[in-house]
């Protein structure tokens, strides 16, 4: 029975993840995610995967946490992370910090730059990215980033 | 029949004050106390230590609480990618110098924004 239902706590993440880097390998290969839609679906589909799976992506992240030592005793959570600038990658990131801010955090915005050896990140939690609304693109104070998975878009 | 009534009453009474109690189920919760005052946060800039597909040494913002943003001593980035087409990061804020020893974690901070330079690819 406890092999059953650990079995339905980490396959459910583990298969958006796979679907997710299924759907992110399209990049590599000549196929169906090449053209301007396809990206868009790419883009839609990780986010949609990365929203609906984020609270067991987020157990996943933290038992594999755990079991190197390293596991944060905290409020996280798992959001979309957008990165723009050293190309463009769609993604999951965890945020963390105190329970009342981390609820505010809807997606994560990344701002890359790389000059030849150098490169600079900033990451950015945000309430919102829906242009024109109130408060979007502001950012959560007192959260961060603890850990990205992402996908070239 | 003065005493019937009067009985009759008692018994009224009687009954009323046995069922007040039941009547009132679920008793009357008391006012659920103002949620706590968020910390106070600060930001903080630490070096950091990149290890993985590449070896990168840099400096990265932290933020949280402001107690815990005084002991990160550093930070550590798990980095790995596959096929140029995904990529795996972990950050882990420490608060000990001796990473050989054991990293601990220092909870409530998180990572905002990196600054390193490749040493090796």
């Amino acid at each position: 029975m406890r092999w059953k239902t650990a079995m339905r706590s980490w396959a459910a993440p583990v298969l958006a993840l796979a679907l997710a880097a299924g759907v992110g390998s399209g990049a590599a290969v000549a196929g169906p995610f090449d053209g301007i839609l396809g990206k868009g679906l790419k883009v839609a589909g990780i986010g949609f995967l990365v929203k609906q799976f984020g609270p067991g992506i987020n157990r996943v992240i933290n038992k594999v946490l755990f079991q190197h030592g390293v596991e944060y005793k905290g409020a996280t959570k798992v959001v979309p992370i957008i990165s723009v600038g050293n190309g463009a990658q769609i993604g999951a990131a965890q945020v963390q910090g105190e329970k009342t801010r981390i609820k505010k955090v809807r997606y994560v915005g990344q701002l890359e730059l790389r000059l030849g050896r150098i490169r600079g990140k900033s990451l950015i939690p945000v309430h919102s990215i829906t242009p024109g609304k109130k408060g979007s693109f502001s950012r959560v104070t007192g959260t961060g980033v603890t850990a990205i998975i992402d996908f070239k878009i | 029949m003065k005493r019937g009534k009067l009985m009759i009453l008692a018994a009224l009474a009687f009954a009323a004050l046995a069922t007040a109690s039941w009547l009132s189920y679920p008793p009357a919760r008391a006012a659920a106390p103002p949620p706590p005052p968020p910390e106070k946060t600060s930001n903080k800039w630490v070096p950091i230590l990149t290890l993985g597909s590449s070896l990168d040494v840099g400096m990265a913002q932290v933020t949280g609480s402001k107690y815990q943003v005084k002991t990160v001593k550093a930070v550590a980035q798990l980095e790995t990618d596959y096929k140029d087409m995904a990529r795996i990061r972990i950050l882990v804020p420490i608060g000990t110098k001796h990473v050989t020893k054991r990293l601990r974690r220092v909870p409530a901070v998180s990572v905002t924004g990196i600054g390193d330079y490749t040493i090796k690819k």
